[in-house]
C-alpha cells in the first residue's frame, strides 16, 4: 500500500514534469473518447435502442407506389386500407393514421389563445397494436371510430405538461378544438410519437368506405403488425397478390399502385442509417488516431527512460516492482485523459441532441451511453497501459548492461523501437486521410448543394403559415373571404412590397398532388396517368416568391371562383408535355375535386419543392379563389429584413380575426437553410473531425520526428563532423518524415476508396472518388507533415556539433 | 598550413569569463605529425574542434592552407573542413544503423562525389584497410579495434589534407591501439598532416612534434 502511494506521488510528479507530453496525451484522448461516445451514444438511441413499441421488429408500415412512375411512399386511399384490413391473412392488427392541423382555442376553464397544433386522426386500434398504454385515461374505443365521428381526443405528454400544466384530472374534461369541443380522454407518453414527430393531439379517423371521397381519397398511412411466424415475405407477397384483385376491382383508383411495404423501423429510422453509420467510422477513425497518438508518445517516453529503468533494475528492483510503477504512472493519465473524455462526451451529446438537424428521428431521446464511455475508457486505459509499459518489457536481463552504456558502443542511438512508432505515424496519417477525405467531399457536395437556385428568391423574404382548417375560418367561403380581406391589409403595411398565398411553399414538402391529362391529346391509361403538385394561389405570389414567370400571364383578380378555369404551369411540365412548342393555350384536364378542364395561361421556372438535391416535378398553380384549401401560407416581399416585419404582420392578422392562429414565421433564408441542414450538420461534424484529425496527425508526426531528432542527436553531429550541411540535417529529416507521410497517404488512399463509397447516397454533384478532393486531402496531409517535421528539424540544424558529439 | 593567433575560448559564468583556451599561438606545417598532449580540462579536445571547425565560438586568427578562418561564414567553415579535414574520434562514432559500407559512403555523399565514384572510392577503401569482409556489418557486430579501423577508413577516405584524431586509442587494448598508430605513421608518411590529442607517451613518439597544453595555455 504504501509502495502504492509512493509510486501515485511519483507517477502525478512525472507527468507534472513532462506535462508539455502528458497535454497532447489527453487532449488525444479525450477527442478521442469524447468524439466517439458522442456519436455512438447517438447511433445507440437512433438506430440500436428498439423502438418504445410492443416487439416493434414485428411492426409494418405501409405506402403505395407506382412502379410505372417510379413513385414510392405515397398514401393510401381510404377504400384500399379497408380491403386489406378485411383480407389480410399475414398482419394480426392494422391501423391507419392522417396528419392534420387543428387549432386549439380553449380548456377546461375556457378560452385560450390559439395556437395552431398537430393532429393525428387515428384508427381505435393503433394504441393497442403499438402495445402503447396511455399514462393517463384510456385509449379510443373501438365504437368512437365508427362512421359517426366522436368528439374524444388523446393529447401529447408535452401539450398536458405545456398548455394544461399537467392536470392529472385532465381525462374527462373538454377542451376546443377545430371550433368544437373534444373530451380527453386520455395522455400519452413523454415522447411518444409513430411516424411524425411532434404530434400534440390524436383524434379518431372515423372511416367511412362507403363515403366516395373518403374512399378514393389518399390521405392514410397504415400501420400492421405480422402475424406470430409470418414472415415479412409473405406479407409482401399477400399484399401484392390484394393489389392485383383491388387493381381489378377499383381500377379507376389502383390502377398501376401496389401496397408499398416495409418494417416500421427500417421506415423510421432507414433514411438516417447511413448517415450516421458514416459518421460512426469516421469517429472510429479518430479513436484509433487517438490511441496511436497515445501509444506513440508513451513509446517515446519509454524509451528515453529505458537507461532510468536500468538503473533501477540493477539497483535491485525487480521487474515486477518496475512494471507496478510504470503501470500506475500509464493508469494516471489514462485516467486523466477518460475523464476529460467523460466530459468531452457529455458536452458533444448534449450539443448534438440540441442542435443536430430536426430530420434525425428519436434525436430528444439520445443521451450520453454510459456502456459506451466505460469501454472508451477501457480501451483508453489498455492503450495506455500496454504501451506505457513497453520499456519495462523491452528491459530484458539480456539488455540491461547495454541500456545501462547508454546506445551502445558505437555511439548513436538504435533502432528499437523506431519502427513501431514509425509503423503508428502511418497508420495515425492514414486514419487522417480516410477522414479529411470525408470530410472534404461532404464540404464540397455541400457547397454544390448550396448553390442549387431553389426557384424562388430567399432573400427579403417573409413567409409564414395560416392554418384556416378547423378554426372560425374553415368553410372554403370563410376562408376565402380571410384572404381576401388579409391580403389588402397586409400589402397596405409599410415595407411590404408583394404579398401571396398559397398551399404550399418550396422547400417544405410535396403538399398536395393530383393526377392530370393533356385535353384533346389521346387519354393515358389510368395507371400512366401523370401527376403533378397542385398549388393554389393569389395573383401576386409569384411575385412575392420572385419566381420568375417565363411566359403567358399570371393570376389576376379576374380569375375569380366564378371565371373560366384557368391555370399557371411550370417549365417542367411545359417541357415535358409541350417539348418544343408553346404551351399556352393548351388545357389540362386535373382530377381535382370537382374534376376540371382548365386552360394554361402562363409558364413560370421550375421551384424545388421538397428538397434541393431532389428533382423538380410538375407543377400546376391554380387561383386561389377557384381551388381554395385549408393549407394556407402566406408569402410576402419585404424592402428590409423580413422578420421586422412579422410581428407587424401578425398584429394585422390578430386585428382581423384574434382567433386566427399563425404558426411557422420564417425568412426565405431560413427555409433555404434548413432545406440543407441536414448536410450543413454533417459537413460541420465532419469538418470537426477533419480538423481533429489535422491535430492527431501533426501532433503525432511532430512527436515521432522531434523524439527521432533527440535519440539521433549524436549521430547528427557525427554527421555535421563529417562535411553535412545544415540543409543536409533539414533534408534528411524532413525526408523521414516525408517518407512516412507518403506511405501513410498511399495507405489512406487506398482505405478511403474502399471506405467512401459507404457515403455515395450522401453525396450531391461529387463522387465518391472525386480526384480534387483526394488530392487535396492528401496534399494538405503532405503539407501538415512536412510543417510538423520541420520545426524539429529546424532545431537539428542548429545543434551544436561538438556538444552533440558528447552527447549521452 | 595552420596558423593561430591569439585563440582564446572562454565561457561567460555569473562572476566573469572561465577561460578553456588562452592566448593559443601555434604554427602547423603540412606534413607534420603533431602531438597534442596535458592533462584533462587542459583545453586539448577544445583545440582540435577549433582547428577542424566544428566549433566556432572563439576570438583571435585562425589561417588555414590560406583562408582567413576568423573571417569566413559557418557554411563556408563547413565547406573548407569538407575539404581538407578527416576525423578519428576515441569513441568511433560510427553510425549504428548503418553498415561499413554505408558509413565509408557518409563523407563523399557530402561532397557531391558521383554514385559510381563513391562506390570505386569506398571498395577501395575497405581494401586498402583490409575489410572488404566487414563491409555488410553494422558497427555493433565490430570489435572497438575493427570499429576504430572503418572510423580512421572513413576519415581519409574522402582524401583529407588533415587528420585530426582525438584520442584514437583511448578505447582499445594496446595491440589494436598500436595498429591504429602504425596506420597513422603511414598516412603521415604518404603526405597527410596528422594532429592527434593523447594521453599516452608511446602514441605521442609517433608524431613529430608535442604541443603541450595546461590550463588552457601552450606551455
Amino acid at each position: 500500500m504504501h509502495a502504492l502511494v509512493g509510486d501515485l506521488r511519483r507517477g502525478v510528479r512525472l507527468w507534472w514534469e513532462a506535462r508539455g507530453l502528458a497535454a497532447l496525451a489527453l487532449v488525444a484522448l479525450a477527442l478521442g473518447i469524447g468524439a466517439a461516445t458522442a456519436i455512438f451514444s447517438v447511433v445507440n438511441a437512433v438506430l440500436l435502442e428498439p423502438l418504445p413499441f410492443r416487439e416493434s421488429g414485428q411492426l409494418l408500415a405501409i405506402f403505395e407506389k407506382n412502379a410505372a412512375q417510379r413513385k414510392s411512399d405515397l398514401y393510401v386511399a381510404g377504400i384500399n386500407f379497408d380491403q386489406w384490413r378485411r383480407r389480410s391473412r399475414t398482419v394480426a392488427g392494422m391501423a391507419a393514421i392522417s396528419d392534420v392541423h387543428a387549432v386549439l382555442t380553449g380548456g377546461p376553464n375556457g378560452h385560450m389563445d390559439a395556437e395552431e397544433l398537430k393532429v393525428e386522426r387515428v384508427s381505435a386500434s393503433l394504441f393497442p397494436l403499438l402495445g402503447v398504454q396511455p399514462l393517463l385515461g384510456r385509449s379510443f374505443l373501438a365504437a368512437e371510430d365508427g362512421p359517426v365521428p366522436a368528439t374524444v381526443a388523446m393529447i401529447g405528454f408535452e401539450l398536458w405538461q405545456r398548455r394544461f400544466g399537467g392536470d392529472p384530472s385532465i381525462p374527462g374534461k373538454a377542451v376546443r378544438l377545430r371550433g368544437e369541443s373534444y373530451t380527453v380522454v386520455g395522455v400519452l407518453p413523454a415522447g411518444f410519437s409513430v411516424l411524425e414527430p411532434g404530434v400534440d393531439v390524436w383524434i379518431p379517423l372515423n372511416l367511412n368506405a362507403n363515403d366516395p371521397r373518403q374512399a378514393a381519397g389518399c390521405f392514410l398511412t397504415v400501420i400492421a403488425r405480422l402475424r406470430p411466424g409470418v414472415s415479412f415475405a409473405r406479407a409482401v407477397a399477400e399484399f401484392d397478390d390484394m393489389g392485383s384483385t383491388l387493381e381489378r376491382a377499383y381500377p379507376a383508383i389502383n390502377s398501376g399502385f401496389r401496397a408499398d411495404i416495409r418494417p416500421l423501423p427500417e421506415q423510421i429510422i432507414g433514411k438516417t442509417r447511413r448517415p450516421l453509420l458514416v459518421l460512426l467510422a469516421a469517429v472510429g477513425l479518430l479513436l484509433g488516431m487517438a490511441c496511436a497518438n497515445v501509444a506513440n508518445l508513451l513509446l517515446a517516453r519509454g524509451a528515453t527512460r529505458q537507461k532510468e529503468i536500468a538503473v533501477r533494475a540493477a539497483l535491485g528492483a525487480t521487474r515486477l516492482r518496475i512494471a507496478a510503477q510504470l503501470l500506475t504512472e500509464s493508469v494516471i493519465l489514462a485516467l486523466a485523459g477518460g475523464a476529460l473524455g467523460v466530459v468531452v462526451a457529455v458536452a458533444a451529446v448534449n450539443m448534438v441532441a440540441r442542435f443536430g438537424p430536426a430530420d434525425i428521428p428519436r434525436l430528444a431521446q439520445i443521451h450520453a451511453d454510459w456502456r459506451l464511455l466505460a469501454f472508451a475508457v477501457v480501451l483508453s486505459l489498455v492503450t495506455g497501459i500496454l504501451f506505457g509499459m513497453a520499456p519495462a518489457v523491452q528491459i530484458s536481463g539480456a539488455n540491461l548492461n547495454r541500456a545501462l552504456l547508454g546506445s551502445g558502443r558505437g555511439g548513436t542511438a538504435g533502432r528499437s523501437g523506431r519502427a513501431l512508432r514509425s509503423g503508428l505515424v502511418v497508420l495515425e496519417i492514414a486514419l487522417a486521410l480516410v477522414v479529411l477525405i470525408g470530410a472534404g467531399l461532404l464540404a464540397r457536395s455541400f457547397n454544390r448543394l448550396r448553390a442549387v437556385p431553389p426557384g424562388f428568391e430567399p432573400s427579403h423574404l417573409l413567409t409564414m403559415r395560416l392554418p384556416l382548417g378547423g378554426g372560425s375560418n374553415g368553410t372554403p367561403a370563410r376562408r376565402i373571404a380571410f384572404v381576401h380581406a388579409a391580403l389588402p391589409r397586409l400589402a397596405a403595411l409599410p415595407g411590404v412590397r408583394a404579398v401571396g398565398v398559397s398551399n404550399g411553399l418550396p422547400l417544405t414538402g410535396l403538399g398536395v398532388g393530383m393526377m392530370f391529362a393533356v385535353a384533346g391529346r389521346p387519354e393515358p391509361s389510368p395507371d400512366q396517368r401523370p401527376m403533378a403538385l397542385a398549388r393554389s394561389i393569389t395573383p401576386d405570389y409569384f411575385r412575392a416568391m420572385g419566381i420568375p414567370l417565363e411566359a403567358g400571364r399570371g393570376f389576376t383578380d379576374a380569375d375569380s371562383a366564378e371565371a373560366p378555369p384557368v391555370i399557371v404551369v411550370d417549365r417542367t411540365l411545359a417541357r415535358r408535355f409541350w417539348p418544343g412548342s408553346n404551351p399556352l393555350g393548351g388545357r389540362l384536364a386535373l382530377d381535382s375535386v370537382p374534376p376540371k378542364v382548365a386552360e394554361i395561361v402562363g409558364v413560370v421556372a421550375g421551384v424545388k419543392p421538397e428538397t434541393v438535391q431532389g428533382e423538380d416535378w410538375p407543377t400546376v398553380y391554380s387561383p386561389y379563389d377557384q381551388a381554395s384549401t385549408s393549407a394556407t401560407n402566406i408569402a410576402i416581399r419585404t424592402d428590409g429584413d423580413p422578420l421586422a416585419l412579422a410581428s407587424a404582420v401578425q398584429g394585422e392578422l390578430r386585428r382581423l380575426d384574434p382567433d386566427q392562429p399563425v404558426a411557422d414565421v420564417r425568412s426565405g433564408e431560413a427555409i433555404a437553410a434548413t432545406a440543407i441542414a441536414g448536410a450543413r450538420f454533417s459537413t460541420l461534424l465532419f469538418g470537426l473531425f477533419g480538423a481533429i484529425a489535422f491535430v492527431l496527425a501533426a501532433v503525432g508526426i511532430y512527436g515521432v520526428v522531434s523524439y527521432d531528432v533527440g535519440e539521433r542527436v549524436r549521430e547528427l553531429g557525427i554527421r555535421i563532423a563529417l562535411g553535412a550541411q545544415p540543409g543536409d540535417v533539414l533534408s534528411m529529416i524532413v525526408a523521414g518524415a516525408a517518407r512516412l507521410a507518403a506511405l501513410g497517404i498511399a495507405l489512406g488512399l487506398a482505405g478511403a476508396v474502399a471506405l467512401t463509397r459507404l457515403m455515395d447516397s450522401l453525396l450531391y454533384g461529387v463522387a465518391a472518388r472525386d480526384f480534387a478532393t483526394y488530392a487535396a486531402a492528401a496534399a494538405g496531409l503532405a503539407a501538415v507533415a512536412l510543417v510538423a517535421s520541420y520545426v524539429p528539424a529546424r532545431r537539428a540544424m542548429g545543434l551544436d556539433p561538438v556538444r552533440a558529439l558528447r552527447h549521452e | 598550413m595552420i596558423t593561430l593567433r591569439n585563440v582564446e575560448k572562454f565561457y561567460e559564468a555569473g562572476y566573469g569569463r572561465t577561460y578553456v583556451l588562452r592566448r593559443i599561438n601555434l604554427e602547423i606545417r603540412e606534413g607534420e605529425f603533431v602531438t597534442i598532449m596535458g592533462p584533462s580540462g587542459a583545453g586539448k579536445s577544445t583545440l582540435l574542434s577549433i582547428v577542424g571547425m566544428l566549433d566556432a565560438s572563439w576570438t583571435g586568427e585562425f589561417e588555414f592552407a590560406g583562408h582567413q578562418v576568423h573571417r569566413m561564414k559557418p557554411k563556408e567553415r563547413v565547406e573548407l573542413n569538407k575539404k581538407y579535414i578527416g576525423f578519428v574520434f576515441q569513441s568511433y562514432h560510427l553510425i549504428d544503423n548503418l553498415t561499413v559500407y554505408e558509413n565509408l559512403d557518409i563523407p563523399l555523399s557530402y561532397r557531391n562525389v558521383k554514385s559510381a565514384e563513391r562506390q570505386a572510392i569506398v571498395c577501395d577503401s575497405l581494401d586498402r584497410f583490409h575489410i572488404v569482409g566487414k563491409r555488410d556489418l553494422y558497427p555493433s557486430q565490430l570489435s572497438g579495434g575493427q570499429q576504430q579501423l572503418v572510423a580512421v577508413a572513413r576519415a581519409v577516405i574522402a582524401s583529407p589534407k588533415l587528420i585530426l584524431a582525438d584520442e584514437p586509442t583511448g578505447n582499445l587494448h594496446s595491440s589494436q591501439g598500436k595498429e591504429i598508430m602504425e596506420l597513422f605513421k603511414k598516412l603521415n608518411d604518404e603526405g597527410t598532416t596528422i594532429i592527434q590529442v593523447t594521453h599516452s607517451e608511446a602514441n605521442a613518439a609517433y608524431g613529430n612534434r608535442i604541443v603541450n597544453l595546461a590550463d588552457g595555455w601552450i606551455v
